[in-house]
C-alpha cells in the first residue's frame, strides 16, 4: 500500500454536549484523495465526531491538522474557508431560499467568477438541479436535497468533505447514485469523511473504515478488510 | 392571490375584516389617518421584526433606540445650525433643511451604536446560550438605562424639531392630511421596500435568513455569522432611527418615553405580520393604525393604546404565527 | 433622633413590601422562567382591590366621582381590626382570577409573548383607572384610606405597620417557601431547567406554568393591599412602570433569581440603593440616575450573575 499523505488528521478527540461525554480519545487519519467511512451503531458519537472536527461543538480535549496544520483554533466558517467541507446529516439546506440561493450561500465568499465557475462544475454534475435552480429548496425530494447539500458543499471547492449519511431516508437506487456520486469525488482529488448506516454499501465504495462503538474507535483499517472479516460482519454489519 | 387565500381561512378574521372596512367607509378620514400613522408604525416594525426574526429575541429597547435618535439629531442640529429656528422648512412641511442634513448622521450614528451594543452585550449572552426571554429580559435594562440616560441628559420635559406650523392639505370625505405625515408615509414606504429589496435580492440580505433558518449550517456554508449578525444590528438600528425621528417629526414632539410607549403597538405589528417577515410587518403596521386610528371615532381616545392591546390579544388567540403565517400553534 | 427612626422604619415598611412582590416575581420567574413584565398589573389590581373595598362610600363633600367604597372598615360583624387579612386574600385573589385567562392565552405560544402581554395589561389598567372615574376617582385617587389595626395615636402609627409588614412577608415568605420545595415547586424548577425533559415525562406543563404564574400574580396582589394601606393615597400614576415593574426585576436580579431568601435580600438592597442616593451630592441624586442604575444591574447581572448575589440552595 503506498504512503498517502495525511490531509486530515484528528488527535485524541473527546467531546460532547454539557455535562454528557459522547465520544472520548479519538484519533483517526484521512489520506489524500481517499474515502474513509465511519460506521457503528446508533448514538456511538459518529456525528458528534464530525461536528467536533467541523467546530461546530467545540471539542473538550485533542487537536484537528489539515496537511498537517494544527487548525484547533480555527472557528466554523474558517475551516470551510480553507478547504473543510461538510454536509450534516439532517437540516443540511436553507429552506427558506430557493435552489440557486443554497448554492449561491455555498459561495458566499467567492468573487464572481470563481462563483460562475464552481456554480457550472457543480451543476455538471447534478444536471438534475439546473431547472430546479429558481424553486424554493422545500419542495425538493429527500434525493434532490441531499444532491443540494452536496452541491451546496462542493461549491467551495474543498480539499476535504464530510458527509454525515448522505443516503439517510433515500430509496435503494438513489444510494447507488449518491455513492457513485461519492467515487466521483474521489477520483476529483477530494478525501471523503464518510459517516453512514449503509454500512456495507459504503464500505465497498472506501478505502478505510473505522468503526465506533459507545463514543470509541474500536476499528481501523482497510475496508475490504473490514468487509471480509466474519466478526466485525455480525457485530456491525448485520451478517 | 395565495395571501389573500390565507388571510380569509379564518372566519372572525374575515368578520373583522369587515368590521374595519364597515368603519372606515362611515369615517373615512380616520382610515386615511390611520394608513399615515400605521406607515410609520410600519417603518418601526420593520426593523423590530428583522431583529425578532433573526435574532430570536424581542427587543424591548427598540422603542428606546428610537427616541433616542430623536434626540441625537435635535442635538446634532442645533450644535450645528444653532439658527435653524430661522431657516426656511421645505416646502409644505413644517421641517428646516437642516433637518434633511442631520437625520443621515443620525441613522448612520445610532446603527452603529446597536452594534456596539451587540458587542458590549447581546453577544456575550449569545455565547452564554442565554434563553430568549433572558435576553428579551436584558434588553429591557438596556431600554430602562437608555431611558435613564436620555432623561439625565435632556431632562424629562418634551421638545421638538425646530418647526413651522403648515396647513393640513382639505381633501373631500372630511379628509385632512397634515403635508409632514404624508411625506413621512411616503419615506416610511420607500424604505420598507429598499429593505424588502435588501432581504431578499441581495447576497447580504440572503446571507440573513440563511444565518437565521440555520445559524450551525450558514458557517459550515463559510458564512460568517457574527459579521452577519452586525449587519443586522445595523440595519435594524437604522431602521429604528429613522422611524423614531419621522414619528417625532409628524407628531411634532419628542418625549423621553415616545419610543417606549409605542412598543406594544409595535410587538403587535410584528406579530400580526409574522415574526420575521418584512412585508408582514409593514401590513402589520398598516393594521394597527388603521385599527388604532378608527376606534378613536368611537370611544375615548385616550383608549388607543389599550385597542392595541386587544388587537395583540386577539392576534395571538387566533394566529399567533401572524395573519400571513400558517394557523398552527408554535411551541 | 426620632424623625430618623421614623424614616428609617418608613424604609423598612417599603422594603418589606417590595419583598413580597419580590418573592412574588421569584416564583413566575425564578422558578418557572415565566416572563412578566406587567408586575405592575398585579400591583395595581392588588392595591386598587383593597383600596376600594375599603375606603369610605363617596360623600358629595368631597366631590368624589367613585361609585363605591367597601367601608370594610365599618363592618364589626368580624371583629374591629380583622378586615385587614381578608383585603389581603380578596386582592390576591382577583389578582389569581386577572391572571389565569391571561397566562392561559399567552403560555401556550412563546415565552416572550407574555412579556408583551403583562406590559399591554398594566398599561391598559392604568388607562382604564385614569377614564373611569366611577371606579377609583380616577385621577384624583383614593385617599381616605383607613389604617388596619389602628390602635395608638397618629404619630407612632408606622411601628404598627411595619409590625404588620413584617408578619405578613414572613407569612407570605413561609407559604412561598413551602411550595417551591413541594414536589409542585420542583417540576417547577424542572421546567425552567430543562422543559422538553418535563414534556415528555408526561407533565402538564401549561397547567404548572399557570399554576405558577397565578401563585405569582397573588402574591403580588397582597404586595399592592399591603402597599395601599401603608401609603394611604393611591392613584393611577403609583404605578407606572419604573417603580412597579422595573425596580422590582432589579431586586430579583440583585438578591438572587430562584430562591426566595434572595428576593427578600434583593428587595431591601435594591430600595436602600433607591432611597438613599437620594442623599447623594449634586447631580448623583438625580432620580434618572437612578433609571440608568437599574437599567445596569438587570444587564450587569443577566451577564455575570444570573444567578444573583444569593446562591439558590
Amino acid at each position: 500500500m503506498t504512503k498517502h499523505t495525511t490531509a486530515l488528521k484528528a488527535k485524541n478527540i473527546s467531546a460532547g454536549y454539557g455535562e454528557q461525554i459522547i465520544i472520548r480519545n479519538i484519533s483517526l487519519d484521512l489520506y489524500e484523495s481517499t474515502i474513509t467511512t465511519i460506521i457503528g451503531p446508533n448514538g456511538c458519537g459518529k456525528s458528534t465526531f464530525l461536528k467536533s472536527i467541523s467546530g461546530i461543538i467545540n471539542p473538550i480535549e485533542g487537536d484537528i491538522e489539515i496537511y498537517g496544520n494544527n487548525v484547533s483554533d480555527l472557528n466554523t466558517f474558517e475551516l470551510s474557508q480553507i478547504g473543510l467541507g461538510y454536509v450534516p446529516q439532517a437540516e443540511n439546506i436553507f429552506p427558506s431560499l430557493s435552489v440557486e440561493d443554497n448554492l449561491k450561500m455555498g459561495g458566499y465568499i467567492l468573487k464572481i467568477d470563481q462563483y460562475k465557475k464552481n456554480l457550472d462544475y457543480v451543476l455538471e454534475m447534478f444536471p438534475d438541479l439546473k431547472d430546479k435552480l429558481p424553486d424554493s429548496s422545500s419542495n425538493l425530494s429527500g434525493g434532490q436535497r441531499q444532491m443540494l447539500a452536496l452541491s451546496r458543499a462542493l461549491m467551495l471547492d474543498p480539499k476535504i468533505i464530510m458527509l454525515d449519511e448522505p443516503t439517510a431516508g433515500l430509496s435503494p437506487i438513489i444510494v447507488d447514485e449518491v455513492l457513485e456520486n461519492i467515487t466521483f469525488l474521489k477520483k476529483s482529488n477530494l478525501s471523503v469523511l464518510l459517516v453512514e448506516q449503509n454500512a456495507k454499501k459504503a464500505l465497498s465504495i472506501s478505502d478505510y473504515g473505522a468503526v465506533f462503538s459507545f463514543g470509541k474507535k474500536v476499528i481501523e483499517d482497510d475496508a475490504s478488510k473490514i468487509l471480509s472479516d466474519k466478526e466485525i460482519s455480525k457485530l456491525y454489519l448485520g451478517g | 392571490m395565495k395571501y389573500i387565500d390565507l388571510i380569509f381561512e379564518n372566519k372572525t378574521i374575515v368578520v373583522l375584516f369587515w368590521i374595519i372596512l364597515i368603519l372606515s367607509l362611515l369615517k373615512p378620514w380616520l382610515f386615511v389617518n390611520g394608513v399615515l400613522i400605521g406607515s410609520l408604525y410600519a417603518l418601526g416594525s420593520i426593523g423590530l421584526s428583522l431583529i425578532y426574526g433573526n435574532l430570536k429575541f424581542a427587543n424591548m429597547a427598540h422603542g428606546d433606540f428610537m427616541t433616542l435618535s430623536a434626540y441625537v439629531a435635535l442635538a446634532l442640529l442645533l450644535f450645528f445650525f444653532p439658527n435653524s429656528e430661522q431657516s426656511a422648512s421645505v416646502g409644505p412641511f413644517t421641517f428646516k433643511y437642516e433637518l434633511l442634513i442631520v437625520i443621515p448622521f443620525t441613522v448612520v450614528l445610532i446603527g452603529l451604536l446597536a452594534v456596539l451594543f451587540d458587542k458590549l452585550i447581546f453577544k456575550k449572552l449569545r455565547d452564554l446560550g442565554a434563553a430568549p426571554a433572558a435576553i428579551a429580559l436584558t434588553s429591557l435594562g438596556l431600554a430602562i438605562g437608555l431611558r435613564g440616560m436620555i432623561q439625565f441628559i435632556w431632562g424629562t420635559d418634551s421638545t421638538s424639531f425646530p418647526r413651522e406650523s403648515k396647513l393640513f392639505w382639505d381633501l373631500p370625505f372630511k379628509i385632512k392630511i397634515p403635508p409632514d405625515m404624508f411625506f413621512c408615509s411616503i419615506v416610511a414606504f420607500v424604505i420598507a421596500v429598499v429593505f424588502y429589496f435588501v432581504l431578499f435580492k441581495t447576497k447580504l440580505g440572503k446571507a440573513i435568513r440563511a444565518t437565521s433558518d440555520n445559524p450551525d449550517l450558514a458557517r459550515i456554508t463559510g458564512i460568517n455569522t457574527e459579521k452577519i449578525i452586525l449587519y443586522i444590528w445595523f440595519i435594524g438600528g437604522m431602521l429604528a432611527a429613522t422611524s423614531g425621528i419621522l414619528i417625532s417629526v409628524q407628531q411634532a414632539i419628542i418625549t423621553p418615553v415616545m419610543g417606549w410607549k409605542i412598543l406594544i403597538p409595535l410587538f403587535a405589528a410584528v406579530i400580526v405580520g409574522g415574526i420575521g417577515n418584512p412585508i408582514g410587518a409593514l401590513m402589520g403596521g398598516l393594521l394597527i393604525g388603521i385599527t388604532g386610528e378608527l376606534a378613536t371615532g368611537w370611544i375615548n381616545p385616550s383608549y388607543k393604546p389599550a385597542v392595541y392591546f386587544l388587537v395583540l390579544l386577539i392576534v395571538l388567540l387566533l394566529r399567533p404565527n401572524g395573519i400571513l403565517g400558517r394557523k398552527e400553534r408554535q411551541f | 433622633m426620632e424623625s430618623i427612626l421614623y424614616f428609617l422604619i418608613g424604609f423598612f415598611i417599603m422594603s418589606g413590601i417590595y419583598s413580597v412582590f419580590s418573592v412574588g416575581l421569584n416564583i413566575q420567574w425564578g422558578h418557572t422562567g415565566l416572563f412578566n413584565i406587567g408586575i405592575a398589573s398585579f400591583f395595581l389590581l392588588g392595591s386598587y382591590t383593597a383600596a376600594i373595598i375599603s375606603s369610605p362610600s363617596p360623600s358629595l363633600e368631597k366631590y368624589e366621582e367613585y361609585l363605591w367604597g367597601g367601608n370594610l372598615s365599618q363592618l364589626t360583624l368580624i371583629g374591629i381590626d380583622f378586615w385587614f387579612p381578608l383585603i389581603l386574600i380578596i386582592s390576591a385573589l382577583i389578582c389569581v382570577i386577572v391572571a389565569i385567562p391571561l397566562a392561559l392565552i399567552t403560555i401556550r405560544l412563546k415565552e416572550d409573548y407574555l412579556a408583551l402581554v403583562t406590559l399591554g395589561l398594566a398599561e391598559t389598567l392604568r388607562i382604564i383607572f385614569v377614564n373611569e372615574s366611577w371606579l377609583a376617582n380616577g385621577t384624583r385617587g383614593l385617599y381616605s384610606i383607613p389604617r388596619p389595626f389602628d390602635l395608638i395615636d397618629r404619630g407612632n402609627y408606622d411601628y404598627i405597620y411595619f409590625v404588620l409588614v413584617m408578619i405578613t412577608l414572613g407569612i407570605v415568605y413561609l407559604i412561598a417557601e413551602r411550595a417551591t420545595n413541594s414536589p409542585w415547586g420542583r417540576v417547577l424548577r424542572g421546567i425552567k431547567d430543562n422543559e422538553n425533559t418535563m414534556i415528555s415525562s408526561g407533565k402538564n406543563v401549561l397547567r404548572f406554568k399557570v399554576e405558577a404564574f397565578a401563585f405569582g400574580a397573588g402574591i403580588m396582589g397582597i404586595g399592592g393591599a399591603l402597599f395601599t394601606h401603608g401609603k394611604r393615597f393611591i392613584d393611577p400614576i403609583t404605578f407606572e412602570p419604573m417603580l412597579a415593574t422595573f425596580i422590582i426585576w432589579s431586586m430579583l436580579m440583585v438578591g438572587g433569581s430562584g430562591n426566595n431568601r434572595g428576593a427578600v435580600f434583593g428587595a431591601f438592597l435594591m430600595w436602600g440603593i433607591w432611597t438613599f442616593t437620594q442623599f447623594l451630592p449634586g447631580f448623583l441624586s438625580d432620580a434618572n440616575l437612578r433609571f440608568v442604575f437599574v437599567g445596569l444591574i438587570i444587564i450587569l447581572f443577566q451577564l455575570y450573575k444570573p444567578n444573583g448575589v444569593i446562591p439558590a440552595k
